[in-house]
This record gives structure tokens, C-alpha cells and sequence, in this order.
């Protein structure tokens, strides 16, 4: 049975006894009939209902558990009726919205009577109906934690254009949801970008949607392709190219550009000649043989360039696979795709692109992705962080996040922290997120029109990567 | 150690309990020592009862009962009744009925051993107790103080038993523990002091307060919680409303000062 019970500050708080079994995430109805109007509310906490002499009983359950304990002539019914009143829990609850005259309203002032209503537990999916949103594209994520088998159908047209940010602890299943979102939007004909700091992006099967480019080998940047402000940028960014070596090689790169000879070799046979200050010289030639060296950048025109792997007219993933690589060298990597993107997006000469950056924070700075989410709608551009840290993300860029899905945190800072930077409540956050088992999170936002859900994610067995290698891997397959 | 002292300083000591009666000292302060009582069973009797409201015709009563036994220390055995829903004309007179037949009960189950019972007047039962069991019976009186707290600094620190009065005694189980009234069928002090030293043998002793009769207590209790249970299943399966008894202190003067 559910009944409503009290309200205290913005929470609702609900009388339940057994059978009933209502738990955190849940959704109930507070229906008033006879006006035609409901509550839809969310459990957020549950707590057992305060009863005179519970202390006694739970100390004699546990004398019990000690001793034998015979029990003759006992009233079934009152017994009953007992079990029933020290099971009873309370549920606190937040409105998530109202219905009235059949219409949904997101928030209301009406506090519905305790004599004249009742409460039912309701699903997730009459919850979708009520509010009367139809997937143009519907993809499950997963299924709901508290309702086993029915699946999270979210509309895949909403993650277009939008900011998504991922977030969980080492190993709570953040990338296998960033893989299901990528093998969904591929599937469905979209173009993804993935930074794949870890190599877990690639199939375990051949598919030509699949492609994995590995930094040397399938992926090489033109020198013509390079413009010389990014040139310069990443000499004097990456590189720490000192402000009067940048002038030289700036003089010498227009010359060479004048002449119709710029090339990669032609510049550095060029600095080595030219008739300049020999620490400036010394300088630029170690910083371009260890461009060199890093093995990206040739003269020569690769047969297919970064940008044509995405010119398909199927769905594609392009992840461009980074582990082994020196710090330097990824952001180099990721600079240069980065430009070469943003140049092409922002000429229209290539479709709209789903970006998935993992651990973002260790390859660009804040202040190069503010300025990307600030441009991405005009660039056609839709973002997916992921990440462990939460703080590795600016304020900014959780403010302008459309979807967030939060897998399991422990840590107060970390739960304390996502409270100040999310549109939920701090309450429903900490009792939603401290307690998701592994491979579950809370998705909330644009995705789940910004009703908050607990999806149990999809395991997913396409992808390589991902797995922890462990040492004592035979130990484990023992138990 | 000084093993036996005149109990009747204890007068002088606390003059106005000597004066009402409460404190009639017959004999001296005797000892027990526990080391010396053999092994025998121990069984403790406890029942309980509330008086849920009433109706125009009867009240309503829900009743309980717990049976105690122990044997060999560790061994103990619950036997928990009810709790009965009773109507009666009369709101105690079950209740009494009920703690008497679960003497003669565990005075049937158990023999050479001890009963432990709740504050009863032994006398009452005793023609209705069959002699072949050979039980002792101690009537434990919990809610026995002096109304002059200094006694407890008269009496001694170690285990003893003093006679008050006919088969009444006073008496300390365990070293600082609290001091209890109990009633015996007997008036012999050393009858006393010798079942006593059986019961500190053979039962745990919490705050000089029997295990076994605690255990009784706690397992006969009836709680609030199960009070309104019975008030549901009275209302829900017999479909009998019944009123909380009137308090007219309550009602003149409110909660808070009634």
C-alpha cells in the first residue's frame, strides 16, 4: 500500500508498506480523480517509518537469532499487521511534474490533499506517454535498474548538436556507453570522431564503418595540408619555440612560399643555411627533427587524407588511436586532426560530426574546448566528454551540457562538486549515484527529457579494447 | 572478610523505612557463596498485557506470555504464547489467570530446579503446586526500592541474602550488583542462601538481575508497535472499533498538562 504521508520542505513523503516495493529512482502518481489531476514524483530516499518500541523489537530479533525461540498460539493476523507496520518505509520523494487536465506541466503549486488521493507506482514508460514525446530515431541505452527488461528508449536525434558529458570512477562502465552511443549513431548513417586515448575504440570484427588510424602508419598529415599559423602555433605551443626563433622561421616560411618551394625538407635545408644566429638556428633544427621524427608529417600526399576517411556515405567511426604515444606527440596528433576538422566543418565541405573525446583535460586546454562548445553548433559539431575526474571539467562546460550520464562515485568531494555544476538537486544526487552498482548511471538531461533515470547499461562485445589486463589473471579464473 | 553483621544497624541506619514496616530486619546479613550451589535447570515465567480501548460492552486485551528455560548455561529455550485478543468484562483478571497457569506449567516441565517468577505473591499458588517436581520458586521483585537511597551504601558489596520478613528476603547475586526483593516458599534463611547459590551458579546474572527472567521480560513484552497491530486486526478482521480508555486528566487539561 502507498499513501501519501507528509510533505517537509520540497520533498514528498510516502507511506509504504508491504507488498509494495518501491526503491530509489522509482516513479509514483499522486492522483487526485475527482479534478482530474496528478503528481508524478520521483523516490529519491527511502527510509524505515519511525515507530514506538522499534528499538526493542530489532533488539529482540537479534536476542532471537542467539537462542531458540519457540512460538505457540500466535495470532497470525495481528502478526501480520505487525510485520507490516515494522516493514513500512518512507519514501521521500521530488516532484518531477504535474498533470493537469491531461496536460504535462514540469513544475506546479498545487500540494495535493492526504484524505483525497492515491499513489500508485508507475513505469517509465507511462511516464514517456503522459509527457507525450516521440523518438524520431529510438535506440536503447540499456534497461531501467528498477524495472528489469524494460528497456531506456531515448530519441538518438536528441544527442545531435548536443554537449554530452560521461562521467564515473576507473571501470564503471563509462567507455562501454560511449561504444553503444558510437555503434548506434553509426548505425544510423552518423559520423564519429573518437580520441581514443586508450585503443578500445576498434571492432573486434572487420567493418569498413570501423576505421582505426594509428598515428605513423595510416595517419599522416600533408605539410601543404598545414597552414603556417598552425605551424607556428604548435612550435611555439608544443614545441616552446622561443618568440625570435618563431620570427626567423616565420621569415624563412614566406620566402620558401614565395618561391613556390615549401616543404617540409626545403625548410629545414633552408634553416640550416640561412644566415642566422647560431642558437636560434640550433633551435629550430632539433624542433623539426623531432617533428620528424615523430612520423606524421611528410611531403608526400597520403593517397586518402584524415578528412576523406569520413566522406562515406555509410555511418562511419574514425578513432584515432593514441596509446604509446609521448604526451607531446598526442597533442601534436590531436591538434593538427583537430584543425584539419574544424577547417572542414567550418567550410561545409564535411557533414556534421559526433566528437568523443575521452579524458580531454590531458591533450587540449579548457580554454580550447570552451571556445569549441561555444562554436559547435555553428561548426555542426556534437560533443561527448568523458571522463573519470569531474573536475577536469570547467563549470562552463557542464552549464552548457544538454545530457549528463553519471555512473557510480563514492567520493563526497566528487558527488558534492557535481551537485554545484548539474541541474539536479544534491539530495537526489548523492542517493542516486553513491548507491549505482556497476555498469549502471543516472542519465539525465536533454536525452531523457530531463527526467532523471537509473539505466542498467548494455554490455558490449564489438569493440577490442577496454578490458582491464590484469597479472594475476589465472587467479581470478580459479574462482 | 567480615561474614555476617547485625542487620539491625540497618534500622538505625534508615528510620523512616523502619517505622513504615518497609524494613523489619528478622535476621542477620548472610553471605552466599556462589561456588558452592550443584547444577540444576532454570526457568523464568514472564507475561504482559495492554489494554487496547474498549467498547460500550467489554474491553480489549492482548496478552503474552514467555517461558524460559535454561540448562547447562548456554542451552536456552524460548516458548514465547500469544499475543491473545481477548474481550473482557474485566481489564486484569486474564492476565493473572494466564501468569499462574504458566507457573504450574513450568513447574510440571522442570524438576530439582529453580522457577524464576515476576513480583507474585507465591502464597497464592502454592496449594495448586504439586510437591514431586521439588522446584524452588523465587518471586523476583524488580521494582522493590527503599525510599531512602542510602541503603544501598549500608549493605554490603559481595553477594548476600538477609531475611525481612516471613519468606521475603533482600538480597545482592552478584559482587556491586543491584539489590532485589524476593519471595520464597520458604522463611529458612538458609534454605534461601542455598537456592541462591544455585541460581548464581547456574543463570547469568546482568546488573545482579537474572538472565533467564530478563530473557522472560523481554520475549513477553508487549510493544507499542504490536498494540496497534492488534487495534488494526480488531478493525480490519472482527471489524470492531474500539475507543482508547478515557483519561479525563487528559481531557480537562490537554496534553501537555494532563
Amino acid at each position: 500500500m502507498l499513501a501519501l504521508f507528509g510533505k517537509t520542505g520540497q520533498y514528498f513523503e510516502i507511506l509504504e508498506t508491504p507488498p509494495d516495493e518501491v526503491n530509489i529512482g522509482d516513479f509514483l502518481e499522486i492522483s487526485e480523480v475527482q479534478l482530474n489531476r496528478s503528481l508524478i514524483l520521483q523516490v529519491v530516499d527511502v527510509a524505515y517509518l519511525s515507530i514506538p518500541g522499534e528499538l526493542e523489537e530489532i533488539m529482540r530479533l537479534a536476542k532471537a537469532q542467539e537462542i531458540i525461540v519457540e512460538n505457540e498460539g500466535h495470532n497470525t493476523s495481528i502478526e501480520q499487521f505487525g510485520d507490516e507496520i515494522i516493514s513500512s518505509k518512507i519514501l521521500k520523494c521530488k516532484v518531477r511534474g504535474a498533470l493537469l487536465n491531461g496536460h504535462f506541466y514540469r513544475s506546479t503549486l498545487w500540494v495535493p490533499s492526504r484524505y483525497k488521493t492515491t499513489v500508485k507506482k508507475i513505469s517509465t514508460n507511462e511516464i514517456k506517454s503522459v509527457m507525450g514525446n516521440e523518438n524520431k530515431i529510438p535506440f536503447s541505452i540499456g534497461e531501467l535498474l528498477s524495472e528489469p527488461g524494460g528497456n531506456v528508449v531515448v530519441d538518438l536525434t536528441k544527442l545531435d548538436g548536443s554537449l554530452n558529458i560521461i562521467l564515473g570512477r576507473k571501470g564503471a562502465g563509462k567507455s562501454m556507453l560511449a561504444k553503444t552511443l558510437v555503434k548506434a549513431l553509426v548505425n544510423n548513417g552518423a559520423k564519429c570522431f573518437v580520441i581514443d586515448i586508450n585503443n578500445e575504440y576498434s571492432v573486434s570484427h572487420s567493418s569498413r564503418n570501423f576505421v582505426s588510424l594509428v598515428p605513423g602508419k595510416n595517419l599522416k598529415f600533408s605539410f601543404h595540408s598545414i597552414s603556417k599559423p598552425v605551424f607556428i602555433s604548435i612550435l611555439q605551443n608544443l614545441f616552446n619555440l622561443p618568440q625570435s626563433s618563431i620570427m626567423e622561421i616565420s621569415r624563412i616560411w614566406d620566402r620558401l612560399k614565395e618561391s613556390g618551394h615549401l616543404s617540409f625538407k626545403s625548410l629545414k635545408k633552408e634553416i640550416a643555411f640561412a644566415q642566422i644566429n647560431d642558437y636560434i638556428r640550433d633551435a629550430l633544427i632539433r624542433r623539426l627533427e623531432l617533428l620528424e621524427s615523430s612520423g606524421i608529417i611528410t611531403d608526400d600526399l597520403p593517397e586518402k587524407t584524415f578528412i576523406d576517411e569520413f566522406r562515406s556515405s555509410e555511418g562511419r567511426c574514425v578513432s584515432l588511436m593514441l596509446r604509446g604515444q609521448s604526451s607531446i606527440f598526442r597533442k601534436l596528433i590531436i591538434q593538427l586532426s583537430m584543425n584539419q576538422l574544424l577547417e572542414s566543418l567550418e567550410s561545409g565541405s564535411l557533414e556534421p560530426i559526433f566528437l568523443f573525446a575521452e579524458e580531454a583535460h590531458l591533450y587540449q586546454d579548457m580554454s580550447f574546448w570552451e571556445d569549441l562548445v561555444t562554436r559547435m553548433r555553428h561548426l555542426g559539431l556534437s560533443l561527448f566528454f568523458i571522463t573519470n575526474e569531474p573536475e577536469s571539467l570547467s563549470k562552463f562546460i557542464y552549464r552548457q551540457s544538454d545530457s549528463i550520464f553519471i555512473f557510480n562515485y563514492i567520493n563526497d568531494n566528487d558527488i558534492a562538486f557535481l551537485s554545484k555544476v548539474t541541474d539536479l538537486d544534491s539530495d537526489s544526487l548523492t542517493a542516486f549515484i553513491s548507491n549505482l552498482p556497476e555498469r549502471c548511471c543516472l542519465a539525465t538531461g536533454k536525452i531523457t527529457n530531463n527526467i532523471p533515470l537509473l539505466v542498467k547499461t548494455e554490455p558490449l562485445n564489438d569493440f577490442k579494447g577496454g578490458f582491464t589486463r590484469l597479472f594475476f589473471k589465472k587467479e581470478y579464473l580459479k574462482f | 572478610m567480615n561474614t555476617e553483621t547485625n542487620a539491625g544497624l540497618l534500622s538505625k541506619e534508615l528510620p523512616r523505612e523502619a517505622e513504615k514496616g518497609i524494613l523489619d530486619l528478622a535476621g542477620n546479613i548472610v553471605p552466599i557463596n556462589s561456588d558452592s550451589g550443584e547444577e540444576v535447570p532454570i526457568a523464568a515465567v514472564d507475561s504482559s498485557f495492554v489494554v487496547l480501548g474498549q467498547d460500550n460492552e467489554n474491553f480489549y486485551i492482548l496478552l503474552r506470555s514467555a517461558l524460559v528455560f535454561r540448562k547447562n548455561q548456554n542451552n536456552i529455550r524460548v516458548v514465547r504464547s500469544g499475543p491473545f485478543l481477548l474481550s473482557s468484562e474485566s481489564s486484569e483478571g486474564h492476565f493473572h489467570e494466564m501468569e499462574i497457569d504458566n507457573i504450574l506449567r513450568v513447574n510440571e516441565t522442570i524438576s530439582n530446579g529453580i522457577v524464576l517468577v515476576d513480583g507474585l505473591d507465591l502464597k497464592e499458588i502454592e496449594s495448586k503446586l504439586k510437591s514431586y517436581h521439588k522446584n524452588f520458586l523465587i518471586s523476583v521483585d524488580k521494582v522493590f526500592q527503599f525510599e531512602n537511597m542510602r541503603v544501598f551504601s549500608v549493605f554490603p558489596k559481595y553477594p548476600f541474602v538477609v531475611n525481612l520478613k516471613d519468606n521475603t528476603f533482600l538480597a545482592r547475586l552478584s559482587p556491586n550488583g543491584f539489590i532485589v526483593k524476593l519471595s520464597l516458599l520458604s522463611s529458612s534463611i538458609t534454605e534461601a542462601c542455598k537456592v541462591l547459590s544455585m541460581l548464581i551458579r547456574n543463570d547469568e546474572l546482568s546488573f545482579g538481575y537474572p538472565l533467564t527472567l530478563k530473557l522472560a521480560h523481554i520475549f513477553a513484552k508487549i510493544l507499542p508497535y504490536e498494540a496497534s497491530s492488534a487495534r488494526l486486526s480488531l478493525y480490519m478482521k472482527e471489524k470492531v472499533s474500539i475507543t482508547r480508555k478515557l483519561d479525563g486528566r487528559k481531557l480537562l487539561l490537554g496534553s501537555l498538562w494532563g
